[in-house]
């Protein structure tokens, strides 16, 4: 086989396993479908590009969510914050026909959710919740040790909590 | 619940391994719930970022237009690239009886140039419009891309002389030069063929095919400002457009006034033939090379 060939079907088999997760991540974190898709496609876009160092990382997946984290952090800087939050109540009604009705009204009560929520905790509950990451790497990724992070992500799943208690997964 | 219980729900909630502390239904219940919250899975955004990217395919299309652009612009400069004529005339008079450079004035004793013994003072000639004309016309054809043509002069026609009979075959289809095959009707080697025998005089065309020149125009010109004086002009052409234009009279007075290469701009050179002069003018051809040029009487 190719080796052009085998890393297309690598690299599609990688976006498959990660795309659920970091799509997840990336509207729980930035408050917008809209951003998220953006994001996603950028970020999935850098790691064909470097591809090759991708695949030797220990974690591929860890990567790509730091990729996405900084990508977002980059556009929340440049976007602003009153701009971010005018998007995510419009992106509910916009973007509405593209997600399946079912469990669309869950997702919208978790995003209102984590939205009340200090970043640290939110990025901490996120990345634990769908990048599936260890309290070190998210320690890493927000500069704190792994015992803050876990600590962080206790207190904010304590947060939302109730507002999540009538919700049926 | 204490801060160390909390820790501990929370990371089982999350399913870390955690070796003691009580269970927390709310927050496994939350975690449920963030958990059943992931956005699902779209083949329409992942097919999304295998395609290239519309910018990516207007850079290309950016990046070709400049190519073109650059490929263009020096096609153009060497297209629009003509070498720079001399401003001032080049009078190189290299026949036989010439006396140097000097210039033919109107008031000059032309005796010397004629042989002639009636002295004629009185009579001015002076050198026609058209001949000037011709001249910058000739210089300002281009040697590439240009029009090709080398247009008529004011007031000479094209075709045959007058007396010449026109649309006859060419009787006898006087030999072109060599190279050029046999005359055919309405060619302007047959009307040179035609003109020449009608002449009284010695028509003189280029011998061969120097620089790979066509024979392109033949004129018998009758200036209304000269008296008793036709001049014959050949107009040859190259394929990049390289002119030579023959303009020939017997040797007077007034066609030295009219044929004198002094004052002229451009590459220009007399010569005489036989007691013909004829005027070169090029705009490709400088007069060193216009003075290799061969020729021979049209028969």
């Amino acid at each position: 086989m190719a080796p052009n060939v085998q890393r297309n079907q690598d690299f599609t088999q990688f976006v498959e396993a990660v795309e659920p997760r970091l799509m997840s991540y990336l509207r729980y974190t930035t408050g917008s479908m809209a951003d998220a898709e953006d994001l996603f496609q950028e970020t999935m876009m850098r790691a064909h590009r470097d591809w090759q160092e991708v695949v030797s990382k220990d974690q591929p997946q860890a990567w790509v969510f730091t990729i996405a984290r900084n990508l977002a952090m980059n556009r929340h800087k440049r976007k602003g914050t009153e701009l971010r939050i005018l998007r995510s109540r419009q992106d509910g009604v916009a973007h509405m026909p593209d997600q399946p009705l079912e469990g669309e009204e869950t997702r919208r009560l978790v995003q209102e959710a984590l939205q009340t929520l200090p970043e640290d905790q939110r990025e901490a509950v996120s990345l634990k919740v769908w990048g599936d990451m260890s309290w070190l790497e998210i320690g890493r990724m927000l500069g704190v040790s792994d015992d803050t992070a876990s600590r962080l992500f206790a207190r904010g799943l304590k947060a939302i909590a109730p507002m999540l208690k009538g919700v049926s997964p | 619940m204490s801060d160390d219980d909390l820790l501990n729900a929370a990371a089982r909630a999350a399913g870390e391994p955690v070796a003691d502390g009580p269970a927390d239904p709310e927050l496994e219940h939350a975690m449920q719930v963030l958990r059943a919250a992931s956005v699902p899975a779209d083949s329409v955004r992942r097919a999304g970022i295998m395609k290239p990217s519309p910018f990516i395919k207007l850079h290309y299309f950016a990046v070709a237009a400049v190519v073109f652009f650059c490929i263009g612009l020096v096609t153009l400069f060497k297209v629009s690239f003509t070498p720079p004529l001399p401003m001032n005339g080049v009078a190189v008079v290299n026949a036989p009886n010439a006396e140097g450079n000097d210039p033919i004035k109107p008031e000059n004793d032309v005796d010397g140039y004629t042989g002639g013994d009636d002295p004629q003072p009185e009579v001015s000639h002076v050198r026609p419009q058209w001949v000037l004309d011709e001249v910058n016309r000739v210089a300002q054809t281009r040697l590439t891309g240009g029009t090709g043509k080398v247009g008529s002069p004011a007031g000479g026609g094209g075709g045959s002389p007058a007396g010449g009979g026109g649309g006859g075959p060419a009787g006898g289809g006087g030999s072109g030069t060599a190279g050029e095959g046999t005359a055919r009707p309405d060619t302007p080697q047959a009307r040179l063929v035609k003109l020449a025998k009608a002449s009284d005089w010695s028509v003189f065309s280029l011998k061969g095919r120097p620089h790979y020149m066509d024979l392109k125009q033949v004129s018998e010109v009758e200036p209304a400002d000269a008296v008793d004086l036709k001049i014959v002009k050949l107009s040859y052409a190259s394929y990049h457009q390289t002119v030579v234009v023959i303009l020939q009279a017997p040797d007077s007075p007034a066609a030295r006034a009219a044929l004198s290469p002094d004052g002229l701009t451009g590459h220009c050179l007399l010569i005489e033939r036989d007691g013909v002069l004829l005027l070169l003018l090029s705009n490709g051809l400088n007069p060193s090379e216009l003075e290799k040029l061969e020729f021979k009487p049209v028969e």
